[in-house]
């Protein structure tokens, strides 16, 4: 029975399923966006780079800022320096991803929704919001595609 | 006799650890483990406030607790405060109902009218910021299943706080009145 429960935890670390796979994409994106503070330049772009990496060219972004403001990004570049100038910016801020869940898997895309949460950044306020997200496979990896906001609230 | 019995009963450190009967002690905290499990997971939330948009009913860093069962067992009431999920139930957001399902609601310059009558809101002890909802003006009738819900802290301009009608399958829990 151990035997049994070995081969299916080896074979699950090795190949794991691929909502597991979308969920460590999306871990790995809010780890990569998140900086110390005390980061040098080069430690800051392997950083952007490791998020750009984590996205598809055709990466597109649409966030509900506050006061009704939208932002938006389109492209893998973009996300390099978008990620570079928040972190000159801000100095530490902190991203996790909490409730991921995955919708729905078909053939090379995927859906997920998740909430993120912010801390730093000057505020000492806990933002959180939720997002949807489209994720693609390229290759073996899971690949950002899309991430939209979430209306909790209907007006 | 005194000296049979005496060899029998377990050692002194073993009582202490794991009790006269391990078998039973063993047993009873599975059965505190699952109860413990169990209110957490379907009876209380344990949450944390943070932010500001339920001042000045309820400060930011303040700890509650809300009841999931309360809310199956009693639908909504106007007056409740609600636990709101995003995408799961880790971080919730908590606000007031205001508006019920089927309900005819507007704000107008931060008076709430239900069904034409203004809604009295004593918890509000606070000079109110001139919201108008709708925008447009006119009156938003409520569907079935969703609750118009505002914190309690109408000082914030209307841009910046977030509220609105909530679906009725997002709701976690009830705070106790």
């Amino acid at each position: 029975m151990f035997l049994a429960a070995g081969l299916f935890s080896g074979f699950w670390w090795l190949f794991p399923p691929g909502s597991v796979r979308v969920r460590q994409t999306l871990q790995e994106a809010a780890a990569a966006a998140s900086f110390a503070g005390n980061e040098g330049d080069l430690g800051r772009l392997i950083k952007a780079s490791t998020l750009a990496a984590l996205c598809t060219e055709g990466f597109h972004i649409r966030i509900d800022l506050l006061g009704g403001i939208m932002g938006q990004l389109d492209g893998r570049d973009r996300v390099r320096g978008a990620a570079l100038e928040a972190a000159a910016v801000c100095g530490k801020v902190s991203f996790r991803i909490l409730d991921a869940k995955v919708k729905w898997i078909r053939g090379t895309e995927s859906s997920a929704n998740f909430t993120l949460t912010m801390e730093g950044c000057g505020s000492r306020d806990f933002n959180a919001q939720e997002f949807q997200a489209t994720l693609k496979k390229i290759g073996r990896r899971w690949l950002i595609d899309r991430i939209e906001s979430v209306h909790v609230f209907e007006k | 006799m005194g000296h049979k019995e005496n060899s029998s009963s377990p050692p002194w450190w073993q009582v202490v650890a794991v009790g006269r009967n391990p078998t039973v002690t063993f047993f009873r905290l599975l059965l505190l483990v699952a109860i413990t499990f169990g209110v957490f997971q379907y009876v209380i939330v344990p949450i944390r406030v943070t932010g500001i948009s339920m001042e000045s009913t309820y400060r930011d860093g303040q700890r509650l607790y809300l009841n999931r069962l309360s809310l199956r067992m009693h639908p909504p009431q106007r007056g409740d405060i609600l636990g709101i999920q995003m995408s799961g139930s880790s971080v919730l957001l908590l606000k007031r109902v205001i508006g019920l399902p089927g309900e005819r609601v507007a704000i107008r310059k931060g008076q709430v009218y239900i069904n034409g009558d203004s809604l009295d809101e004593p918890y509000l002890n606070q000079p109110v910021t001139p919201w108008n909802y709708p925008t447009h003006g006119g009156e938003r009738v409520l569907e079935a299943n969703k609750y118009l819900m505002i914190g309690d802290n109408r000082t914030m301009p209307q841009d910046l706080h977030e509220w609105g009608l909530i679906d009725g399958d997002r709701l976690v829990g009830r705070l106790r009145r």
